[in-house]
């Protein structure tokens, strides 16, 4: 186990961000924190990265208690806050150089460091630009640059892709999966789901600062029952027709139409696509395709977080 | 939703077709900070306690005959008047220049420029609203001490008429200096640095430029002194009060009677702001324009990527990297050229105030050197505290504060970064009074044994400063909170106690300094004076080492062996002060991080 809390909790005063949080998270895993706005996701992040210190219950980061091994899980995390700022005086190059002094890289591995992580996040070319003279893009890509100076076992990522255009926010996800291949554990939160959809092992929803759900992404779908929703698309004549029977069906909960198809809630998912298929041949209707309708991470977050708005 | 009456009232007072709704909402937002709470009660309440001091000191103390007593009161009340006037005077200047610091540059950093150019909301609006709304605060703490002064005017003595003239001059030149900042904020995101260009811009204004024509005017041109004097006070606010305190305390000695020339000043001054703020607003608007199409960095500097990015040579890290990255912050941030300008501006006037005294045959005067220590100490110590309250808190606006807390820099290289780094850009400075007195050792009108004194006077109330500036730094959100709470505690620790000290002491001791001499005896300030009366000045300066004197308040006369001592224990006593100071940081170094 790379992270852990136990009962975690946070109060700024009166307001409690984080109730008793249980969290785990296995080495070499990518793990998607989501929440609506307000959650306690940041709040969690800054607790493990040793910047705040939790009102009651322990973190864990490698087995050691955030709270009195701060120096050994500083070694360890590699964290990137929500908001990142740079030191408007540096160049590039010096600024990482500076982050890598103070993780007491040596003096003579510094320049090859830097230079790795440069390349690895794409940055070669802006060596000696003056940070502050970045695109937002950029600077988020310095983050994670820095973040990787010290070749943390654990990274921490708070909301990494926001601000970024959809091609830099490819580019980050290429880099995560390549740095999940380095035997990385990863934490990341993001408001941009179907991004933690396709790079997640696991995922957990967090809401009011309790944990709503946590587990793969499979588990959501089952949890969901997301398989019992079939989509449905048949020739225009035989639509009005089709609606008839399918309603007739005792299993099948409700039709709805849309624009170029059917979309058919079943009580009951496992039979689904055969029920469907059966009566429509039985009925005569032309079908042009059945499938089940995938669920998107974001449906999925609306779901288990709702009626729960602040 | 209907306008009500109360509404309309209230739109009236506020003036809310010229300062719209940005004047509203700085309104809501300044009065809701305790900063400013604290600020206002803090102030009203020193007037309060120094006034109602001062009168029991003076008029309680001393004899029972009632004549004498009704004349004590009036002069009494005379003194009490002019002391508040002018310190209220210097004092709004001073938070005026901190108030407007970051008038426009927040919203230039916050990115809200542009959004504020699509609304229909003026350029004309915005800048009156956010001039306005600072400056109420302040104009609000000026107005409420004037029922304090009315309190006084009943000793008898004041008349109305200087209560009012004062009143005026004090209030344009508030709205002057506020849109002289306001003015350079535009330019610059950091406070501080506005705070500096500010006070520096000022000193030229009105002190050195009028120094430098009266030396130019009545020692080349013969322009008679009294129509210069008259020149000056016209032009200069500064110039004007002090005019108006000898009016008041000793009218025969005045050169002329500043009868209706003050309302010249007053108007000059307001016309002087109009342009500026007419400049202000056409430069904001450019920005405005130019954020709201994305060609403005957060600096509010026009993005010049090309250029940037052929600026070659990269410094490699040295030694601990905080310490590094503070080592070669200059600061000031000013670029070449102006920074050639400024050191031609500071040795120019320092040489022409020179070539006047000497004119004047008063530098081999003890008092001469004094006075030049003095400027040169304060100033000096004016700037180490602004540098050093602005440290961490510049971390916390910049955000960078939280990534370097996860590195495995300790606290404690982190705090020591941060002071060497504040002493070394302050070096500069101090260097000035260091490079003054060796000057006039050499020249022989100050004895050599005043420069290890200088020296041992000056670190430690240069670390001492710094120490404490880093505190008020790891304590507050603000930059300009920390700023001014660290030029508050200086100001009070080294010209505030003294102060009261003489008033109470009168109080409650009758007659006797022993308060008083008590506290000076722990003021750095109290030994630079009085180290440079007992061995500079013409005289004192060719006696040997042997024979030096020294006479404090306290402990008599010593040798210059007995001075050391003393003065390596007052320096030892601040120094450990200060690493108290730098022990609490290092423990609420991780406290409120974000
Ligand atoms: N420094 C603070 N002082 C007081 N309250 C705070 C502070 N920081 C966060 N909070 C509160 O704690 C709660 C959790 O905040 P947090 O920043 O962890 O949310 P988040 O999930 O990261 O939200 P977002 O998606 O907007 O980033 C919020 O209600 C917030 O108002
Ligand atoms: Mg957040």
């Amino acid at each position: 186990m790379m992270i852990e809390t136990v009962n975690l909790t946070k109060c700024y005063g009166q307001l409690q961000a984080l109730g008793n949080l249980n969290l785990t998270i296995n080495q070499g895993d990518i793990f998607g924190f989501i929440g609506p706005n307000g959650a306690g996701k940041t709040t969690t992040m800054r607790i493990l990265a040793t910047l705040l210190e939790p009102t009651q219950g322990q973190a864990f980061v490698d087995g050691k208690n955030v709270l009195t091994h701060g120096k050994e899980v500083r070694r360890t995390v590699g964290y990137m806050p929500d908001f990142m700022g740079v030191y408007d005086d540096l160049k590039v190059f010096e600024y990482l150089e500076f982050f890598a002094a103070a993780f007491d890289i040596p003096a003579k591995q510094r320049k090859s460091i830097v230079e790795g992580v440069l390349e690895l996040t794409d940055l070669e070319g802006k060596k000696t630009a003056a940070v502050d003279s970045l695109s937002r893009g950029m600077q988020q890509r310095l983050g994670l640059a820095r973040v990787l100076i010290h070749d943390p076992k654990v990274l921490i990522l708070d909301e990494p892709a926001s601000g970024l255009d959809p091609r830099a926010r490819i580019e980050i996800r290429e880099l995560l999966r390549e740095l999940k291949k380095m035997g990385k554990t990863i934490m990341i939160s993001s408001h941009i789901l179907s991004e933690l959809e396709e790079i997640c092992d696991y995922v957990g929803i967090i809401e009011h600062g309790q944990l709503v759900f946590s587990g793969t992404l499979d588990e959501i779908w089952k949890k969901l029952g997301t398989h019992s929703k079939v989509r449905v698309t048949v020739v225009d004549e035989h639509k009005a027709k089709a609606i008839e029977l399918l309603n007739a069906v005792p299993e099948i909960e409700q039709v709805v139409e849309q624009k170029s198809h059917l979309l058919v809630n079943f009580t009951d998912g496992q039979i689904a696509g055969s029920v469907v298929a059966k009566t429509l041949v039985g009925g005569d209707v032309d079908i042009v395709s059945i499938e089940p309708e995938k669920m998107k991470l974001d449906d999925a977050f609306l779901q288990l977080t709702k009626g729960m708005v602040h | 939703m209907k306008h009500t009456f109360i509404d309309r009232v209230y739109d009236a007072v506020t003036l809310s077709w010229l300062t719209g709704p940005i004047f509203s909402k700085e309104l809501r937002i300044s009065s809701r900070r305790k900063r400013n709470y604290f600020l206002r009660s803090s102030y009203l309440l020193i007037l309060l306690i120094a006034i109602l001091l001062a009168w029991e000191a003076m008029v309680h103390s001393y004899s029972s005959n009632v004549v004498y007593r009704v004349s004590r009161l009036s002069a009494a009340g005379m003194a009490i008047t002019g002391t508040v006037v002018m310190v209220q005077f210097y004092l709004a200047i001073l938070v005026s220049v901190i108030m407007l610091s970051n008038a426009i540059s927040e919203e230039v950093y916050h990115k809200t420029l542009g959004v504020l150019m699509s609304t229909p909301i003026s350029m004309v609006q915005v800048i009156a609203g956010k001039l306005l709304s600072k400056l109420l605060q302040l104009i609000l703490l000026v107005c409420l001490t004037l029922p304090i002064l009315g309190i006084v005017r009943v000793f008898g003595g004041v008349p109305w008429e200087y209560l009012i003239k004062s009143f005026c001059v004090t209030l344009t030149a508030v709205i002057f200096v506020g849109i002289w900042t306001l003015y350079l904020s535009i330019h610059q995101k950091h406070a501080y640095i506005v705070i500096i260009r500010s006070i520096l811009g000022l000193i030229v204004f009105f002190f050195v430029a009028p120094l430098f024509f009266g030396w130019l005017a009545i020692g080349e041109l013969n322009v008679d002194d009294d129509s210069y004097l008259l020149c000056v006070a016209v032009t200069n606010p500064m110039f004007l009060m002090a005019m108006l305190m000898v009016e008041l305390m000793e009218p025969r000695g005045m050169p002329f009677a500043t009868n209706s020339w003050w309302i010249v000043h007053c108007l000059m001054m307001l016309g002087i702001s109009t342009l500026l703020f007419i400049r202000a607003v056409t430069v904001v608007r450019k920005k405005a324009l130019l954020q709201a199409c994305g060609q403005l960095d957060d600096g509010g500097k026009t993005k010049r990527r090309s250029k940037t990015e052929k600026l070659g040579k990269i410094h490699h890290v040295k030694g601990p990297p905080v310490l590094w990255k503070e080592w070669r912050d200059s600061r000031l941030k000013m670029g070449g050229a102006k920074r050639i300008i400024a050191c031609l501006l500071v040795t120019g006037s320092i040489l022409i105030s020179y070539a006047i005294f000497e004119n004047e045959n008063f530098l081999d005067d003890d008092y001469c050197h004094i006075m030049y220590a003095m400027i040169f100490a304060g100033l000096s110590t004016f700037l180490t505290a602004i540098f050093a309250a602005t440290t961490i808190t510049s971390e916390k606006a910049s955000r960078t504060w939280p990534a370097l807390l996860c590195t495995l820099v300790t606290d404690w290289q982190i705090i020591w970064g941060k002071v060497i780094g504040v002493l070394r850009r302050s070096t500069l400075f101090w260097g000035i009074l260091v490079l003054h007195m060796t000057i006039f050792i050499l020249v022989g009108y100050i004895h050599p044994a005043a420069l290890p004194h200088i020296v041992m006077i000056a670190m430690p109330v240069a670390f001492f400063t710094t120490c404490s500036g880093v505190f008020f730094s790891s304590l507050f959100k603000h930059t300009t909170s920390a700023v001014v709470a660290n030029m508050i505690f200086v100001a009070l620790l080294w010209a505030g106690v003294p102060f009261f000290a003489t008033i109470i002491g009168g109080i409650f001791f009758r007659g006797s300094d022993v308060l008083i001499e008590t506290v000076v005896m722990t003021n750095p300030f109290y030994y630079l004076i009085e180290v440079l009366d007992d061995i500079a000045g013409k005289g004192d300066a060719s006696t040997s080492w042997s024979r030096l004197r020294y006479s404090w308040a306290v402990g008599g006369k010593m040798n210059f062996i007995e001075a050391t001592v003393l003065l390596w224990v007052v320096a030892s006593a601040y120094i450990v002060t200060g690493l108290g100071f730098l022990k609490i940081v290092k423990m609420r170094l991780r406290k409120n991080i974000v």
